[in-house]
């Protein structure tokens, strides 16, 4: 015990003042949110000349061109609120007169049964991006002058834009709410990518430590005074440590850079991440953490030198990115069997059921039957790494060979 | 305490596949004795020190370590300097000497402290903070001696202590060892620098294949190997002298071995040589073969019969 925390300890501080771990666990994030805030201040910068050249302020839509409207309908006398952007004419001659002479980009014609058919034409002088807009502000001002006189919540109940929530019946009929998919797309990118990020960052520091010490040949002053095993625990231990600061400090940092980014990207400024599932979050990191620890001390068990060592330890890094394959598929139907399937096998989970959980309310039983197994994983690949972290193999210098490696766990 | 047995190793078997490594082998180290562990690459000198250790585990066969099999606690008596070098390369000395003290139980102040005198000592203070890697070779093995002797092992371990040392730092690690001897500690080393263990030695255990070749105390293994033959310089023909069966140059050219005829001894050569005119003798010793020709001779015999 005395051992395990000694080797805790000083493993802990020897790689916590690398640079590299210091840069990138608190430098890195800090100068993103110092990049995301750049980005704003010339956003902001560039609106705000914007607003001073434009000088009035915009209606609806971001249309910044003039209508002309001719009404054969007589529904739509004045142009009312829209005034300052559309002009009426009293006859096709007269708005096709202006179009061409510039006064206006185009000129809608209402028809005379406009309110059986919903007839109206367009004239325009050329196709752009500007008349398309055009017809939305059209509409709005049609909307606008139809609903004269009605109830102000009604109009303002028709005039906006439905909100879906969408529920994903499962087959036990629980229902899950989905999230918009917009700020889901990012949030499942942003957050799975940390954890893998930081997982695979504390297992490679654990495995290059043990490699390190074979390299160094300090391995066999240290088993003089340590068993191997509160050796392997003080290691993964303080690894784990580490990786847990990095997630934190990354997670704080990427919280508050998504609530910069929401100024940005309007869809991302109603983001919020439940404190419940930030508890998910981390038992899955530090139930992934073991699991990819165990692999890692393995790896860095037998591997000879650090050339190796990461080759190797492809074989379980390639397979637990799986779920980013699948991205897509993860943030649209998050409930369908293979996302379900990949959160749920242990060496996927930590990625999967974290994407899942960004996008939709995953079930209980489903998030505690995958910690379960994760877990169960994790003991199976820390006592695999307890089999190879024996001395035999530390201090072999080589490479055992593949058939080799069962009789290695096998043997006293 | 003179005398007390601080390694029994006892019908060792240590087997790698269907390589026997250590063949049953015993032999025991006695307290505050310098023993000398001899034999050729590959003859399983590290995975006897590995086994004493506790680093390996032994097929068959005991061993004990100061009274009994090597616990924890018995561990923190005991310094080990592999023969493999190697340290932390980006760590402060005082931070690496503090990590490898705490792992033997010492307290941070009382390894620094320890880590700083020892430094000191081997003309290494000005470095304590700098960083192994900034270290010469030599340096480096300094530092791993020190990490050896930091937490005043009784039983200290050290496989070939010298390799790689320039004269001058060859004896202050010889003179420290000497020191701590002194100081009633127990060294076992091994090294193929035989004229060490004639200076230092007080046994030897010499060991081929895994199997003991030589055991017992220097000196009696020198004379062990004694022919019956003297070592003279002077001038004259020493073949005419009786009693004297062959004549041989030595390597420098200046001394002769006399091989004397069975039930001839050397002091009735001396009083013939004392008495002849026609001899002239500057120095007359018993023929003791160094180390080094035993070595040859009982290695290479065997090897030459396998």
């Amino acid at each position: 015990m005395r051992h395990m925390w000694e080797v805790l300890r000083f493993e802990f501080v020897h790689q916590f003042r690398r640079r590299a771990y210091l840069f990138t666990t608190f430098l890195l994030p800090v100068l993103v949110v110092v990049g995301l805030l750049g980005i704003q201040a010339f956003l902001n910068y560039q609106a705000s000349r914007e607003r001073e050249s434009g000088g009035e302020e915009q209606t609806e839509e971001t249309f910044t061109g003039k209508l002309g409207y001719v009404d054969h309908s007589g529904l739509f006398e004045s142009p009312g609120l829209f005034g300052s952007m559309l002009i009426r004419y009293p006859d096709e001659e007269a708005a096709l007169d202006a179009m061409r002479a510039g006064e206006v980009d185009s000129v809608y014609v209402i028809a005379a049964d406009y309110l059986d058919t919903g007839n109206v034409t367009r004239y325009i002088r050329s196709v752009s991006i500007n008349s398309m807009q055009g017809d939305s502000f059209f509409q709005a001002f049609l909307m606008d002058r139809l609903l004269q006189g009605v109830d102000r919540d009604l109009a303002l109940r028709l005039r906006s834009d439905i909100v879906i929530v969408e529920h994903q019946v499962a087959a036990s009929g629980e229902a899950a709410v989905a999230r918009s998919e917009d700020s889901s797309f990012v949030l499942v990118y942003v957050f799975a990518l940390l954890l893998a990020i930081s997982i695979f960052f504390s297992g490679g520091y654990l495995m290059s430590s043990v490699i390190g010490e074979k390299e160094s040949r300090m391995m066999e002053i240290i088993l003089s005074s340590v068993r191997p095993l509160p050796l392997l625990a003080g290691k993964v231990l303080a690894s784990g440590l580490l990786g847990l600061i990095q997630i934190v400090a990354w997670v704080v940092v990427a919280m508050w850079g998504l609530g910069q980014l929401g100024a940005i990207i309007p869809s991302l400024s109603d983001l919020a991440v439940a404190p419940e599932m930030l508890v998910w979050v981390l038992l899955y990191f530090i139930g992934g953490y073991l699991m990819f620890a165990g692999a890692y001390a393995a790896v860095g068990a037998i591997a000879p030198s650090m050339r190796e060592g990461p080759q190797m330890a492809v074989i379980f890094t390639l397979p637990a990115m799986l779920p980013y394959y699948f991205l897509a598929i993860f943030a649209e139907t998050p409930n369908a069997a293979l996302p379900v399937a990949l959160s749920l096998f242990p060496v996927t989970a930590p990625v999967g059921m974290v994407m899942r959980m960004m996008v939709t309310t995953v079930p209980t039983w489903q998030l505690l039957l995958g910690l379960a197994l994760l877990l169960l994983a994790a003991v199976g690949a820390i006592w695999l790494a307890g089999r190879l972290f024996r001395v035999q193999v530390l201090l072999a210098g080589h490479l055992p060979r593949w058939r080799d490696i069962p009789q290695l766990v096998r043997e006293r | 305490m003179a005398g007390t047995t601080v390694i029994a190793v006892n019908h060792v078997t240590k087997a790698y596949n269907s390589h026997r490594a250590v063949d049953d082998l015993s032999f025991e180290v006695r307290q505050g004795e310098i023993f000398a562990f001899l034999g050729p690459n590959g003859a399983g000198k590290t995975t006897t020190m590995r086994m004493i250790l506790d680093i390996l585990k032994p097929d068959s066969g005991t061993i004990a370590v100061l009274g009994g099999p090597l616990t924890e606690a018995t561990k923190s008596r005991v310094g080990y300097m592999p023969e493999e070098r190697g340290l932390y390369k980006g760590v402060p000395l005082l931070e690496l000497l503090g990590y490898l003290g705490a792992l033997k139980g010492m307290s941070a102040a009382d390894a620094r402290q320890q880590a700083i005198r020892l430094l000191e000592r081997l003309e290494l203070g000005e470095y304590r903070n700098k960083k192994v890697s900034e270290l010469s070779k030599g340096m480096q093995q300094k530092v791993q001696f020190i990490a050896t002797i930091l937490h005043r092992p009784e039983l200290i371990i050290v496989d070939e202590p010298f390799s790689g040392l320039d004269p001058v730092n060859t004896q202050a690690l010889k003179d420290m060892l000497l020191e701590l001897r002194n100081d009633g500690a127990t060294i076992l080393m091994s090294t193929h620098q035989m004229h060490q263990v004639e200076e230092m030695g007080d046994r030897l255990l010499m060991i081929d294949h895994g199997r003991c070749v030589l055991y017992g105390p220097v000196d009696e293994v020198r004379s062990r190997f004694a022919h019956n033959a003297v070592v003279v310089r002077g001038q004259g023909d020493w073949s005419v002298i009786d009693g004297v069966k062959r004549v041989t140059v030595n390597d420098n050219g200046r001394e002769f071995t006399l091989h004397l005829a069975d039930g001839v001894t050397a002091a009735e050569i001396m009083h013939r040589l004392a008495v002849s005119p026609d001899h002239h003798v500057s120095s007359f010793s018993l023929a003791v073969p160094s180390l080094t020709e035993i070595f040859i001779e009982v290695v290479g015999g065997r090897n030459n019969h396998a």
